[in-house]
C-alpha cells in the first residue's frame, strides 16, 4: 500500500453553543453542503477534508460536539490532543456571544495549553436579524487575544478562510518550528502507542503458542 | 440555552450513571437506534470508574468522609477512611494536568472490552499502551522484572535450564484447551500453589511468580481451574499487540474509556445530563415502564427501560430488601501517590557514570508503566501500579502510584498503616498521597434485576479488579443490552453493511 496521501494531520475542534451553526460549517468546508434542516447534531463525529500549505497537504480532522454542547457535559476527553479550537458564536443570537466566555474558559481548563484558537461568528448574511456587530465580535476576539472572523455557512463567506487561518497558524507553531524529520506523519503521536485494531506485527504468537 | 428541557418527554432507554458498564450500555442501544437519555448526578463522567484532576480527588475524598454514615443501599460500592495530603502550591496550578483514576485497571489484550472497543470503533476516541513491565518483590527485597515473553524467559539467566522446561511445560498447559486434559482432572479445586507444585514440580519460588505475576492470583490458594481459565487468557493476549499482556489506558483509563462510549452514544443521537440537575428526585415502575422526575425537564420523563448501577435505583424498588450483611462486601484497602522521581523498579537505564557507553544501553529506556506485586506474610498481594508522564495522566517526569490490598475489616488497621510501608519501598519520595477503603458487595448478594424494565448493573465483586474490572464492565454492559433488545434483536455494535462499504472506502 502506498504511504498516507497527507504530510501532517490536524485535529481541529468546534465549540459553541447549540444552534450556531457548528455543523453547518463542517459540512460547508469539507463537503460543500447545506442543509437548512439542520436541527441538532446527530451522527456527525468528525469529518476530514486534505489541504495544502505551502506544499505541504494537511489532513484536517474535524471534530463536532455530538450535541454534547446542549447540557453543557462535553467530555474532558474531547479536547484531548486537538492543535486547533474554533470558537463559534451566531451573530443573530446574543446569548451565543456572552457564551463565549464560558466556553472560552472551559478550552484553558480542559485543552493543551497553546492550543491555536479562532473566534468564529457566523449566520453573517442574515443582516435583518444581527444583533452582535463585526465591532463587538473583534472587540471580544482582542480581549482574549484570538484571531476573528465571520462567516456564512449558508452563503459560503469566510469558511474557507476560517479553517485555513486556523490551519495556517498550527502550522506555523507546531510544523515549522519542528527540525526536518524524514517521515513525520501525526503530530503529536505516541510512540509507543498501540492501535488496538492492528495486531502486532513484530512477536505474535506470544509466549506459548 | 440557560435552562434547556429534554427535546422528548418519553425515551426508549433512560441510563443513570456513566460508569464504564453504563457507557456501554447506553453506547450500544443508541447504536442500535433506541433513544437513549443518559444521566449522572455527578458533575463528573466515569462514575465508579471515573478519572479525576488532582482537586476533584481531594474534593470526592472529603465528600466520601462526609456521607460514609449514610445508610443507602448496601449493593453500592462504598467508600470509606479517606484521607488527603494537602496540595501544595505547586500541586494546585498543576492539578488539572492529573488524570486520577478511581478504578485503576489495566487491560488484558483479549477480552471483552478490547472486543468492544473495535466492535464500537470506540478505540479511535482512546489510546493505549502496552504495559511495559510486571515485577516482584523478592523476600531478598529486590524487584524482578518477570519474564513476559518466550524469549525472555531463554534469556533469564536466574531460572534453572531444568526450571525453565518445567514452566514451559505449564505455560503450553495453560494455554491449551486444559479442561479435558488428565493432569487437571480431580484437581479443578486444589489450591493453584499445590498443583504447580505437584502436577508440574514447579519449585516454590517460580510457582509463586506464576501465581502473583502470571495468574494474577491474590492469593496462592486460590483455585486451579478459574485461576488457569484467567491464566490462559492473559497467555493469549501476550503477543496480541507486543511483549506484554496487558494494555495501559491513556489519560487514567477506565474513566477515559467510559468518556469514548459516551460520546459514541452522542454521535448516535444519546442526550446528556449531568449534575444536581441530572438526579432524578422520584423513580417510578408503571406498566409501560419507568416514570422519573429529573429536574433538567418541567414534565416527567418516561422510558421503557432504566439502566443503572444500584446506587441511583431507590432501595424501595428492589423485591428483596438489601440485606446489609458486612460479611458480603469485600474491602480494599487503596492508595494513590504521586512522586516526582523515577522510582527504583521502573529503572532500566543505568545509573549514568558508572556504565561503558555501549550504544545498546543508551537506547534503553526506563519503564513509563509497571506492575508490581508484593506478596505478603498473610498470604494476600499488595498490587502496585505505576503510570508515568507517557500515560498523559501527570505531569512530565512524575509518577503516580496505586497501591491496593484485600483487607479482612473496614475499621483497622487504617488504610495509610497498610499501605504506606509498600509506598515507602516504591518511593520515599511523594508528594502527595490520598488513602481510602472501597467495599464491593459480593456479586451474589444482589439481584440481576428488579424487574424486566429496570435492569441492575453489578459492580465488579471480585479481588482481582487490577486485570478483571475493565472486562467486568464491558460484560455487565452487553449484558444490559441484550435485556432491553431481547433475543434475536439487533447483535451488540453490529455494523450495517453500508457502514462496512463506508469503512473501506475511508481514506487513510
Amino acid at each position: 500500500m502506498a504511504g498516507p496521501h497527507y504530510d501532517f494531520l490536524i485535529k481541529l475542534l468546534l465549540i459553541g453553543d447549540s444552534g450556531v451553526g457548528k455543523s453547518c460549517l463542517l459540512l460547508r468546508f469539507c463537503d460543500d453542503a447545506w442543509t437548512p434542516s439542520f436541527i441538532t447534531t446527530i451522527g456527525i463525529d468528525f469529518k476530514i477534508r486534505t489541504i495544502e500549505l505551502d506544499g505541504k497537504r494537511i489532513k484536517l480532522q474535524i471534530w463536532d460536539t455530538a450535541g454534547q454542547e446542549r447540557f453543557r457535559t462535553i467530555t474532558t476527553a474531547y479536547y484531548r490532543g486537538a492543535m486547533g479550537i474554533l470558537l463559534v458564536y451566531d451573530v443573530t443570537d446574543e446569548k451565543s456571544f456572552n457564551n463565549i466566555r464560558t466556553w472560552h474558559a472551559n478550552i484553558e481548563q480542559h485543552a493543551s495549553p497553546g492550543v491555536n484558537k479562532i473566534l468564529i461568528g457566523n449566520k453573517c448574511d442574515w443582516d435583518e436579524k444581527r444583533v452582535v456587530t463585526l465591532e463587538q465580535g473583534r472587540a471580544l476576539a482582542d480581549e482574549f487575544g484570538l484571531r476573528f472572523l465571520e462567516t456564512s455557512a449558508k452563503a459560503n463567506e469566510g469558511v474557507e478562510e476560517a479553517f485555513f487561518t486556523l490551519a495556517r497558524d498550527i502550522k506555523t507553531r507546531l510544523i515549522d518550528s519542528q527540525p526536518q524529520e524524514a517521515a513525520p506523519v501525526s503530530l503529536g503521536a505516541d510512540r509507543r502507542g498501540v492501535d488496538v485494531n492492528k495486531q502486532s506485527s513484530t512477536s505474535q504468537g506470544g509466549c506459548c503458542s | 440555552m440557560s435552562n434547556p428541557e429534554l427535546e422528548l418527554d418519553h425515551y426508549d432507554v433512560i441510563v443513570i450513571g456513566t460508569g464504564l458498564a453504563e457507557s456501554i450500555a447506553a453506547a450500544s442501544l443508541a447504536k442500535a437506534g433506541k433513544s437513549v437519555l443518559h444521566l449522572d448526578p455527578n458533575e463528573y463522567y466515569g462514575g465508579e470508574q471515573a478519572s479525576l484532576t488532582l482537586d476533584e480527588l481531594v474534593e470526592w475524598s472529603n465528600s466520601q468522609s462526609s456521607s460514609a454514615s449514610s445508610s443507602s443501599s448496601s449493593w453500592n460500592v462504598k467508600y470509606s477512611s479517606t484521607s488527603t495530603t494537602p496540595l501544595d502550591e505547586r500541586l494546585q496550578n498543576d492539578r488539572r494536568r492529573y488524570a486520577l483514576s478511581l478504578f485503576s485497571a489495566i487491560l488484558p489484550s483479549r477480552g471483552d472490552l478490547i472486543d468492544t472497543l473495535i466492535s464500537s470503533d470506540v478505540s479511535k476516541y482512546v489510546s493505549f499502551r502496552i504495559l511495559d513491565s510486571i515485577s516482584l518483590y523478592t523476600s531478598e527485597g529486590e524487584f524482578k522484572k518477570v519474564p513476559g515473553s518466550k524469549e525472555e524467559i531463554f534469556k533469564d539467566k536466574t531460572i534453572s535450564l531444568m526450571d525453565k522446561r518445567k514452566l514451559m511445560k505449564f505455560l503450553l498447559f495453560a494455554a491449551s484447551d486444559f479442561e479435558e486434559s488428565e493432569i487437571l482432572k480431580g484437581k479443578e479445586n486444589q489450591p493453584l500453589i499445590q498443583f504447580l507444585q505437584t502436577s508440574f514440580s514447579l519449585p516454590t519460588p517460580l510457582s509463586e511468580s506464576i501465581i502473583y505475576a502470571i495468574s494474577h492470583c491474590s492469593s496462592p490458594s486460590e483455585q486451579t481451574l478459574p485461576a488457569l481459565v484467567r491464566t490462559r487468557r492473559y497467555l493469549k493476549s501476550i503477543g496480541r499487540y507486543g511483549n506484554n499482556a496487558f494494555l495501559v489506558g491513556q489519560y487514567g483509563g477506565a474513566g477515559e474509556i467510559a468518556q469514548g462510549f459516551c460520546r459514541a452514544c452522542a454521535v448516535f443521537g444519546g442526550t446528556y445530563v449531568l449534575g444536581p440537575s441530572a438526579k432524578p428526585t422520584s423513580i417510578a415502575e408503571t406498566p409501560e415502564g419507568v416514570t422519573l422526575d429529573i429536574p433538567c425537564h418541567p414534565r416527567p420523563a418516561t422510558a421503557s427501560h432504566l439502566i443503572s448501577s444500584p446506587n441511583h435505583i431507590p432501595p424501595t424498588l428492589f423485591d428483596t430488601p438489601p440485606s446489609g450483611n458486612p460479611e458480603e462486601q469485600l474491602h480494599t484497602a487503596h492508595c494513590i501517590a504521586i512522586t516526582k522521581t523515577l522510582p527504583e523498579a521502573l529503572r532500566r537505564k543505568p545509573i549514568s557514570s558508572q556504565k561503558t557507553a555501549d550504544e545498546e544501553q543508551e537506547q534503553v529506556e526506563n519503564d513509563d508503566t509497571s506492575l508490581i506485586v508484593f506478596p505478603t506474610e498473610n498470604g494476600r498481594v499488595v498490587r502496585c501500579y505505576v503510570n508515568g508522564e507517557g500515560t498523559g495522566s501527570c505531569p512530565p517526569g512524575q509518577y503516580i502510584i496505586y497501591l491496593s490490598t484485600s483487607i479482612p475489616h473496614i475499621s483497622t488497621p487504617s488504610p495509610s498503616e497498610i499501605l504506606q510501608p509498600y509506598l515507602a519501598k516504591i518511593t520515599n519520595d511523594s508528594v502527595f498521597s490520598a488513602y481510602y477503603v472501597s467495599s464491593r458487595p459480593s456479586s451474589a448478594s444482589i439481584p440481576a434485576s428488579v424487574s424486566d424494565k429496570i435492569i441492575v448493573l453489578k459492580p465488579y465483586a471480585g479481588s482481582e479488579l487490577l486485570t478483571e474490572g475493565l472486562d467486568w464492565e464491558a460484560k455487565q454492559g452487553k449484558a444490559a443490552y441484550h435485556a432491553v433488545i431481547g433475543e434475536g434483536g439487533k447483535g451488540f455494535f453490529e455494523k450495517d453493511i453500508t457502514e462496512e462499504e463506508e469503512m473501506g472506502i475511508e481514506d487513510m
